[in-house]
């Protein structure tokens, strides 16, 4: 595996709005060709860091550099290389689909003749070739925030901020918009996603970092951040009726870090291995108790989430 | 860089149509109504000849001088009334009923008025009825004069009868009139390009909403473009511009040649005052976009209330600008409409340019103090929050 | 209650555009305005002179003098030309007179001199001219027979003393009430702005609302919904009558208008405030953009107010314009309340008229109501 060069470099960022610290000496780097996922709860500095880091936003201290390069309001050659996709949609009412994304691009890209391809690939990446002669206010939430994305990467940049470009989006849209990102990713963009769907990020990203009060608390891949959780296997198991005795006796199967039962439904979990099931189901078959059904999943980012801040990642 | 985004700037403002309703179509209407509701106050040449009564009784078929001179003034197409002669009940009765503004009766040997309450037409009917008697009066005084002269000599009192009648008639005053014809009303529709104008703020104002990262969106995604600020600021900037000399041109053919309104005859100093005009509007909009965290709409409403302010002070609605120039008079020296308004003015009744290049340098330095106030937020390039 | 609570918070929140309104009204419905304006009444005023003497203040020229002091207002402070321009222009100085150089000489040897003047444009310029045009022709009249200048001057005080009696007619001082007629008139502007802008905002945001609910709330919800907001906009309605008539009795002096006179002014604004609910009404139906409300409000408001003589009285507007006037309320409001203004006596006869124009305008608010619940019937079966 050939060394991945940075694309992005972060030290020691910080920024405080009045007394409440928004972001909180965060350092970080994105490699290039990767999609880093930036998890966290509403509120976590999660578009503060992408605000700083775009050079929008004054900060208290740290570096930041884009492409080897210190980023400035008018580092215009690194910026020419960025394309950012906002939480908000921002788009031209006044303008169609098309003449949106032209006009963006034209902000990037002179010749004509290229940006007109360009415009053309970006609609057909968002899927809005039929929709381009229309006005914003026709179309739905989720085209709306496909033609959104369209602008913010017509001119294939190649470093792309994505901040929740899914919120309140239908799931076929949902699925056109991963799937573009995901394209974006194949042809050699590098991507830094923001959201605080854990799901998105473990079908999308490469890497992710966990952010909460504007502190790192977590980053690695997915399957390294899952290691954290301390959680291999969840099974949970509807049983309508449980004595002392036998509740005591799931602690004692293989594995087993934790047994929760109530109200007829049991908890068990593992710590690691796998196949876990067996040992279980031949529990409940030695002690004779009655069960309706089983269930086991795989732990997500949401129990590592859990894990390191005792909450919930959506509240 | 600067002709893309100028030319799609251009292009949302012509479709966004609550701006092209505030810069365009609004200062049209209000022409338009101008020109109905002020249509009669100022013609003065056109009188009318309005309905009067005369009381045909003896007494007064027994002056001949006065009956004789209220007929003339009765007759031709140049007459003053419209007369009906009538019993004393008849007239009570179309007095009553409004259908005459007066009538005229002679009572002790001198002729009265009797009106239902005071008007223009009474007093004109007044006027005239006084004239008649103060013209009587003279002819009786100059003769009896003269004959009082020649007493002792043989008299021709009616020679010297005629020779007064012909005194008192050809008496005229020797009066130079040396005013400038004009029509204050002018000054309404003056006040309404300037109102134009300063609407034309939305203008700018809208352009600002979209190149500041602070205050839109779209103003966050200009900011993360590789293009240079001022170059964006600029080409918005004179892309409203553009938009509102148009329409402020376009106001201005449309009052002269549709509605008739008089202008200077200097044009392309009424040009050089629409374009300084629209300049200091769109640095008023950039200014009050910067200020002013708000939304778009409320944004609206702050330039229609400062323009309409400023459309009181400079004298719209009912030529007010003289009483609040003597009251106030620093206001319409500090008010871009005060001074647009003013431009006009000084272009159509003033001979000299003193007045007019004090207009348009005052319009320039308040210009000056809007760009000067926004340059020091616009030549901040990262914000303490978004 | 939560409808009503946002009924009022939109009201609330647009507190500062009815400040506005009212403001408005408060300059321009109740300011003496002293220049010659456009709207003030024509009456019989002295007009405005400046004098410019050249001559010695003897003989004749002391006496055209005092004659002027007499017949007109003489202005002083004029000496800045740029000054005294723009008076005239504003009507402020109706005219401008200069006596030249040895004028009592001149017109006493019958050389009829010369005057200069520079008058403004309006009624009060042609009265001063008269005022002046008389003395100097009496003045040349007698000037012809050879008197010495004692002897002119006294003739011509003679002659000038010569006066038409003039008997009026009415009983009741019309004046007494032009100030109310036109705070009530101009009213017409501003209950259109303060009753529409509001109305029809709300009517628009609670629309989108009910577009959005309409599948999650029944039907019957739906039309509480709506009876709730009809309530409070004729509550919020009322509120601005009230404001409006207080406010008005307030400025003008509880002393001119407690009695009749008030009274019906009060009654005509009501009829006028209810009729202007039901433009708003017909208007939210139609429109549904918000942004678009500002818009036709100011064109509905001064639209009538302009044609329909709120702002310029309506006898001073083309014959033209008055037809056209004919087809809006606000024409049958303005109208009443120059008959209030005029009316003498309490009698059948005179309440009458008044009354009859409060009917007209009752029955746009019918007609208005009809033709809104046809547009939404239409619309509803669009959509």
């Amino acid at each position: 595996m050939k060394e991945m060069k940075n694309v992005i470099e972060v030290k020691h960022l910080t920024k405080s709005y009045k007394s409440n610290k928004a972001v909180d000496d965060l350092s970080f780097e994105v490699k290039e060709g990767e999609i880093l996922g930036l998890l966290g709860p509403n509120g976590s500095g999660k578009t503060t860091t992408m605000n700083c880091i775009l050079a929008l936003l004054k900060f208290d201290d740290g570096k930041i550099k884009i492409f080897g390069e210190e980023m400035s309001p008018d580092a215009y050659e690194t910026k020419a290389k960025i394309g950012v996709v906002f939480q908000e949609v921002a788009v031209f009412d006044e303008l169609t689909v098309y003449g949106n994304i032209d006009y963006f691009c034209g902000l990037y890209i002179e010749d004509k003749a290229t940006r007109a391809q360009y415009v053309e690939d970006a609609l057909k990446l968002v899927g809005l070739e039929d929709n381009k002669s229309q006005y914003p206010k026709q179309l739905s939430g989720g085209l709306l925030r496909r033609l959104n994305i369209a602008c913010g990467i017509a001119h294939k940049p190649k470093l792309i901020f994505l901040d929740e470009p899914t919120v309140a989006v239908d799931p076929q849209s949902r699925n056109n918009i991963l799937e573009g990102i995901k394209k974006l990713r194949d042809d050699g963009a590098t991507i830094v996603y923001t959201t605080h769907y854990m799901e998105e990020v473990e079908i999308l990203c490469d890497r992710v970092i966990i952010l909460d009060h504007g502190k790192i608390i977590a980053s690695g891949t997915n399957d390294e951040l899952k290691a954290l959780a301390k959680i291999e296997e969840k099974v949970t198991i509807e049983v309508a009726d449980l004595t002392p005795n036998q509740l005591s006796g799931f602690e004692k199967i293989k594995n087993v870090s934790e047994v929760e039962y109530d109200s007829g439904v049991l908890k068990v979990v593992y710590n690691k291995g796998k196949n876990n099931l067996s040992d279980m189901i031949e529990y409940l078959k030695t002690n004779k108790i009655a069960y309706n059904k089983i269930f086991a999943e795989r732990p997500t980012l949401n129990d590592v989430f859990l894990e390191l801040t005792g909450k919930e990642l959506r509240d | 860089m600067f002709w893309h985004n100028y030319k799609y700037a251009f292009r949302t403002l012509i479709r966004n149509k609550a701006l092209v309703f505030w810069t365009l179509v609004f200062p049209f209407i209000l022409a338009i109504l101008f020109n109905m509701a002020f249509a009669r106050l100022h013609d003065y040449d056109v009188f009318e000849a309005f309905n009067v009564a005369v009381v045909d009784d003896q007494a007064y078929k027994d002056d001949k001088v006065f009956s004789e001179a209220f007929k003339t003034l009765s007759e031709g197409d140049d007459r003053l009334f419209n007369t009906q002669y009538v019993d004393k009940e008849k007239a009570e009765e179309l007095l009553g009923n409004e259908e005459i503004e007066g009538y005229v009766y002679i009572a002790d040997g001198e002729p009265r008025v009797k009106i239902k309450a005071n008007g223009s037409n009474q007093t004109v009917l007044t006027t005239a009825t006084e004239q008649i008697s103060q013209s009587t009066k003279m002819v009786k005084d100059i003769a009896t004069t003269e004959i009082i002269r020649q007493a002792g000599q043989e008299v021709d009192v009616e020679a010297i009868y005629q020779n007064a009648v012909k005194i008192v008639s050809e008496a005229e005053p020797n009066v130079k009139d040396e005013s400038r014809v004009m029509n204050m009303i002018v000054i309404e529709f003056y006040t309404l390009i300037a109102m134009a104008c300063m609407q034309g703020a939305m203008l700018s104002s809208d352009m600002m909403n979209r190149c500041l990262p602070n205050i839109s969106n779209r103003g966050k995604r200009v900011a993360v473009a590789p293009t240079r600020k001022s170059v964006m600021v600029t080409s918005y900037l004179l892309a409203g511009y553009t938009m509102l000399f148009l329409s402020v041109i376009l106001l201005i053919v449309f009052m002269r040649f549709v509605l008739g309104v008089e202008f200077g005859a200097n044009l392309g100093l009424i040009i050089a005052l629409a374009a300084t005009g629209s300049l200091t509007a769109t640095m008023m909009g950039m200014f009050l976009s910067i200020i002013l965290k708000t939304n778009d709409a409320a944004k609206n409403v702050i330039i229609l209330i400062v323009t309409m302010v400023g459309c009181l002070f400079a004298g719209m609605f009912g030529g007010m600008k003289n009483f609040f120039d003597e009251a106030l008079p620093f206001v319409n020296k500090i008010s871009p409409v005060g001074q647009i308004t003013d431009g006009f003015y000084a272009l159509f009744y003033y001979e000299d340019m003193a007045r007019f290049m004090v207009n348009v340098a005052s319009l320039l330095a308040i210009a000056a103090v809007f760009f000067v106030l926004s340059i020091r937020s616009l030549r901040r390039t990262r914000y303490d929050s978004i | 209650m939560t409808v009503s609570k946002a009924f009022w918070k939109i009201a609330l929140k647009n507190i500062g555009t009815i400040i506005t309104y009212t403001v408005i009204l408060i300059m321009f419905g109740t300011m003496n305005i002293s220049s010659g304006s456009t709207t003030t009444s024509y009456e019989a005023k002295k007009p405005s002179i400046v004098i410019f003497n050249h001559d010695e203040k003897v003989g004749v020229t002391k006496n055209f003098i005092e004659y002027l002091e007499k017949n007109a207002k003489i202005k002083d402070g004029y000496e800045d030309d740029d000054r005294l321009k723009d008076a005239l222009f504003y009507d402020d100085v109706m005219l401008v007179i200069e006596i030249p150089e040895n004028f009592h000489q001149d017109i006493a040897l019958g050389k009829n001199p010369e005057i200069k003047t520079r008058s403004s444009a309006g009624y009060a310029a042609e009265l001063a001219k008269v005022v002046v045009n008389r003395y100097l022709t009496v003045a040349q009249a007698y000037a012809a027979i050879n008197l010495s200048e004692e002897d002119l001057a006294s003739k011509i005080d003679g002659a000038l003393e010569t006066s038409t009696k003039v008997d009026v007619n009415s009983e009741v001082d019309t004046s007494k009430y032009s100030k109310p007629t036109r705070y009530f008139s101009f009213a017409n502007y501003t209950i259109l702005a303060c009753v529409i802008t509001i109305i029809c905002l709300i009517m628009s945001s609670f629309n989108r609302l009910e577009i959005r609910k309409r599948n999650l709330v029944s039907r019957i919800e739906l039309k509480k919904m709506n009876l709730i907001l009809l309530r409070n906009c004729c509550i919020y309605a009322l509120a601005a009558w009230v404001f409006y008539v207080l406010l008005g009795f307030i400025v003008l002096g509880f002393d001119t208008i407690w009695n009749l006179h008030g009274l019906l002014y009060a009654a005509n604004a009501l009829v006028f405030t209810a009729c202007a609910t039901t433009i708003a009404y017909l208007i939210s139906r139609i429109v549904f953009n918000s942004g678009a409300i500002n818009g036709i409000m100011n064109v509905v408001a001064l639209g009538s107010s302009f044609l329909c003589g709120a702002f310029v009285p309506a006898e001073y507007l083309p014959e033209s314009v008055l037809a056209i006037a004919h087809i809006m309320p606000s024409y049958y409001y303005i109208d009443a309340n120059n008959k209030i203004m005029e009316m003498q006596n309490t009698s059948f006869e005179t309440v009458w008229p008044i009354l009859l124009n409060m009917i007209i305008v009752f029955c746009f608010c019918v007609l208005f109501v009809i033709v809104a619940n046809i547009i939404s019937k239409k619309k509803q079966k669009i959509a």
